[in-house]
């Protein structure tokens, strides 16, 4: 009895070296596409994706809930503004039952894309509180007779050639097409997100569908060929239902197209709360999807190298956590250094070995320098630029977006509006 | 065919990514492979003839190669010393950080290669850029100027750590004079990233980083882009603060790599500080010296035109000035060119100067050429006259340094020879003993005994296992050592001084030639078998 409470007390001796050890895998896993991306560009994917006519009718459904009149007109501009014809768009505003404000504000929009020659019409669903999106874009697939099913969000700002771009990557043989939505605001939170989407969408994405040929679609901005999505039986009803599709599609064994060349900006949320709300619907809706994609995983529903293309992206709040529990770990290990606190600098001494406090010392150092390199490159000479200085205090952005996870992993799951 | 290709699209990648995306044409990459051929050909020559280029120490053209291929061994086999903190605080850490994998592989580590290989690209790619920087033939020219430099062929097939950071200070100079030409913040990002990794290499790249700054700064202030100043400059300190910080976390005092007994590369800017405040006559001489030996006599007329040159045209006077603060700061270490320094090859110490100097020459050619092609309307006849006088001046040079290179070699792989036998001898005698640990010390043998025999660092105590070096100084004999090395009693004298400041009055040295007592009780267990003539070293072995 008693070597085993020795035999037990010496493996958890081992523990936190384990557990850093395997927190320090899952960061450098995530730095290496990072690091070879410019590497990885050259490597081509080809899908056999063919020029095609473009007499294809799309149907642009704008899911709102809670927006005013500005919000939706932004987004009702940018398909006036589309060079698609305009006889092979309708718009459907789909608004939940009882609000009244937004309906009001829709019946107007409706009459100004009427009047500039769109078709357009609202729906009313009576949609459950915990899945809003996807219940709400379900409903409208029922009112959707048209070849592409296009969700746009309010306060969207589309490039005029979008509709055409998408309408011709779904001919050539995509299923689905996702493009980059940077998020733009005037808050300090909101520029901090700007720079993190420029990352999300400009290297990792590309990096990860270059690997494997799959990853988590973008809500704004996403068409799904509709007999396609009828078939999977419409938006998956999760928290992140457009990350989740991409699963199903990946299941499937169809194509998703990227486009890479052209982007959607989107309001950033109004207030940090607003944005931690959004933060947390995200990372639990990747938690939905990583605990499904495990379950395809064990029913070999899926490749490996699918698998791995996706597990990388959904995997991404756990990494996050990590990257806060390191940090915390080597923010005490220097305050302890420079209170000269030599004892608690001894325990790290005892619990860390010398490889693995090495290599979590490199993932911080190194990773968060390349990781503020990285942003400054990508925001360099682009609309953005001006966002540049906030990249440096990057690295606690994603201090604070761990912490963010944390709370997100522990809080009830439920549908959070992002107010913008 | 299909071969040629493949090498091709290797020397392609190389080039793209040692240059951060920089693609290069046809022209660049031809030079990238066939200087990185010459000197990998002169390294294996070297390496067939003598058995490693770490010969090239034995010349006076190349130093500390040994040290620069311990150093990095020591991090990763050192038994259970084997640590960061072994980088030490004389060099700066990247040389060693990037050839550590190498010195892994023994053939590599005796050989010299380890080091030689890295080398060989780095010189090659900096001259690349050389010719990116000037641009058409002149700019081919000038990159083979500085490419077929004697020094530029020694310091590419050695393992001394100049090209590294010569390397990242160019790249990154060209990087400013792009971003100077078109306000391309994303070439500013390259610049910056790439002066951050130079000031983890080199001493003297901190000053081309200060330049950096220094461009920016007026740059951006001019044209009211304030926030550029915030955004990309700090990052490009934070391989300075690092150096700081390591040197604070494991020496306890940030700025060891000055107050540390041997000082290394940052004594030059003790140097230049002290050369500043005497009247710069005195130091003309020889600072005419080393900008003749590394780029030519004709250098001494065209560097100034080159100077000029950027400076003449009115539209782009202001530009023309940044170019020049990026391209002529890091000359300031010529003030450092002084007997002082008691350095019998001068240049060598400055060759880090040779790519700017080549660079302004150049563009003290193409100003004449225009000048002169504008008004004699003969641009063909002038050009070429221009070139031959340049291609003259530099080729007299080289076959003069080329000269002394040859006769130098044959001196010293002598000397590299005897010296090779005298340690694999002490190896023989070690073997014999049936191994043990080696009581030796970098000051004066441990870095001969490891690179010329391959023995690995974790057999050897000295400075990289300080706390062992400390214990088993007192009593060797009681610690499973094999074979002591002690130096003469002359070579004593001169690095007592040293020993007392690394180690401390308990080293095993000190204590052999100033304790009576333990001298006594350390010849009872240990006789003295060699004295190693070259080396001046006393080898002592377990009875």
């Amino acid at each position: 009895m008693g070597s085993d409470a020795s035999v037990l007390q010496e493996s958890l001796l081992y523990l936190p070296a384990v557990v850093m050890g395997v927190f320090q895998l899952l960061y450098t896993t995530y730095l290496i596409p990072m690091i070879a991306s410019p590497k990885l560009s050259l490597i081509k994917r080809t899908y056999s994706l063919k020029l095609c006519s473009l007499a294809r009718s799309v149907a642009i459904v704008i899911p709102a809930y809670r927006e005013g009149f500005s919000s939706l007109v932004r987004t009702a501009n940018s398909v006036i503004n589309q060079d698609y014809p305009r006889e092979l768009m309708r718009v459907l505003i789909v608004v939940e039952d009882g609000d009244e404000g937004t309906l009001v504000a829709s019946e107007a929009i409706v009459k100004y894309l009427l009047s500039r020659g769109v078709k357009a019409e609202v729906v009313i669903t009576k949609c459950c509180r915990r899945y809003g999106k996807a219940c709400a874009l379900n409903e409208a697939l029922k009112y959707v007779n048209e070849d592409v099913f296009l969700v746009f969000d309010a306060d969207d700002e589309v490039p005029r050639d979008y509709v055409s771009s998408v309408v011709n990557q779904l001919c050539g043989g995509a299923v689905a097409v996702t493009t980059k939505v940077y998020r733009e605001g005037r808050r300090l939170g909101a520029k901090f997100l700007t720079l993190d989407t420029l990352i999300w969408y400009d290297v990792a994405l590309p990096t990860l569908l270059r690997l494997g040929g799959y990853v988590p679609l973008s809500g704004e901005g996403l068409a799904v060929r509709t007999d396609y999505l009828r078939s999977v039986g419409g938006f998956p009803m999760s928290l992140a239902e457009d990350a989740y599709l991409a699963l199903l599609i990946a299941r499937d064994g169809e194509v998703v197209s990227y486009l890479s060349n052209t982007y959607i900006v989107e309001k950033a949320p109004k207030t940090f709360i607003s944005q931690v709300r959004q933060k947390i619907r995200w990372v639990q809706g990747f938690y939905e999807c990583l605990v499904a994609l495990t379950k395809m995983l064990l029913k070999r529903e899926l490749s490996i190298r699918r698998v791995g293309s996706l597990l990388l992206p959904y995997f991404s709040p756990v990494t996050s956590i990590a990257t806060v529990v390191t940090h915390t770990l080597f923010i005490i290990y220097w305050l302890a250094f420079l209170l000269g606190a030599t004892s608690v600098m001894s325990i790290y001494d005892i619990l860390f070995p010398a490889p693995i406090f090495y290599w979590g010392l490199f993932n911080m150092v190194v990773g968060n320098t390349y990781l503020i390199y990285l942003t400054l490159y990508l925001v360099s000479d682009t609309r953005f630029s001006k966002l540049a200085p906030y990249a440096l205090l990057m690295p606690a952005y994603w201090y604070l977006v761990g912490f963010v996870t944390i709370v997100a992993t522990l809080a009830p799951r439920e549908w959070r509006k992002t107010e913008r | 065919m299909s071969a040629l290709r493949r090498l091709g699209r290797v020397v392609r990648s190389i080039h793209a990514t040692l240059l951060l995306g920089e693609e290069g044409d046809f022209t660049s990459w031809a030079i990238l492979a066939v200087l990185t051929g010459a000197y990998i050909g002169f390294s294996l020559s070297l390496v067939k003839v003598f058995g490693s280029t770490v010969v090239l120490e034995y010349t006076r053209f190349a130093h500390d190669n040994k040290a620069h291929l311990y150093i990095p061994r020591t991090i990763v086999d050192n038994g259970p010393n084997s640590k960061l903190a072994n980088l030490g605080t004389v060099w700066l850490p990247l040389y060693h950080l990037t050839i550590m994998p190498f010195t892994l592989i023994n053939q590599l580590y005796v050989t010299g290669l380890a080091g030689s290989l890295i080398n060989a690209v780095l010189v090659a790619t900096t001259s690349s850029i050389i010719y990116l920087i000037v641009r058409g033939r002149l700019g081919i020219i000038a990159s083979l100027t500085y490419g077929f430099s004697m020094y530029s062929l020694i310091h590419a097939s050695s393992s001394y750590m100049v090209p590294i950071g010569q390397f990242l200070a160019v790249a990154s100079t060209y990087y400013l004079l792009r971003y100077v030409g078109n306000s391309s913040l994303k070439d500013l990002t390259k610049a910056s990233a790439l002066a951050l990794l130079a000031t983890l290499a080199r001493y003297e790249t901190w000053l081309t980083t200060a330049a950096l700054i220094a461009v920016v700064a007026l740059k951006e202030f001019r044209e009211r882009r304030y926030w550029v100043v915030p955004a990309y400059v700090p990052p490009a300190l934070i391989g300075v603060i690092g150096w700081l910080a390591y040197n604070w976390v494991i020496f306890g005092n940030p700025l060891e790599f000055i107050t540390h007994p041997s000082p290394g590369a940052s004594g030059y800017y003790y140097l230049v500080i002290s050369k500043l405040l005497n009247p710069l006559s005195i130091d003309l001489k020889s600072i005419t010296y080393v900008i003749t030996w590394l780029a030519g006599p004709a250098s001494l007329t065209l560097i100034p035109v080159g100077v000029a040159s950027l400076l003449t045209d009115s539209k782009f006077r202001f530009k023309g000035l940044l170019k020049l603060i990026a391209l002529t700061t890091p000359l300031i270490l010529l003030l450092a060119a002084c007997r002082k320094l008691l350095i019998l090859d001068l240049p060598l110490y400055f060759y880090f100067l040779a790519p700017y100097l080549v660079i302004l020459n150049f563009l003290g050619v193409r100003f004449l050429i225009n000048f002169f092609s504008r008004y004699l309307r003969r641009e063909g006849i002038v050009a070429a006259v221009l070139i031959t006088l340049v291609v003259i001046s530099f080729v007299a040079q080289e076959v003069m340094e080329y000269s002394l290179l040859g006769r130098e070699l044959v001196v010293g792989g002598r000397r590299y020879l005897s010296n090779l036998n005298e340690w694999l001898g002490v190896i023989t005698l070690w073997r014999s003993l049936g191994g043990g640990y080696v009581l030796a010390s970098s000051m004066f043998c441990s870095y001969n005994l490891s690179v010329l025999t391959g023995l690995s660092p974790r057999y050897i105590i000295d400075e990289y296992d300080i706390n062992q070096l400390r214990k088993y100084s007192i009593s060797p004999w009681s610690y499973g050592v094999s074979v002591v090395l002690i130096p003469s009693n002359l070579t004593y004298e001169s690095l007592k001084h040293y020993l007392r400041a690394l180690v401390g009055s308990n080293d095993y040295v000190l204590l052999y030639y100033e304790s009576k007592s333990w001298r006594k009780e350390f010849l009872k267990y240990y006789e003295l078998r060699e004295v190693l003539p070259i080396s001046g070293i006393l080898v002592f072995t377990r009875k």
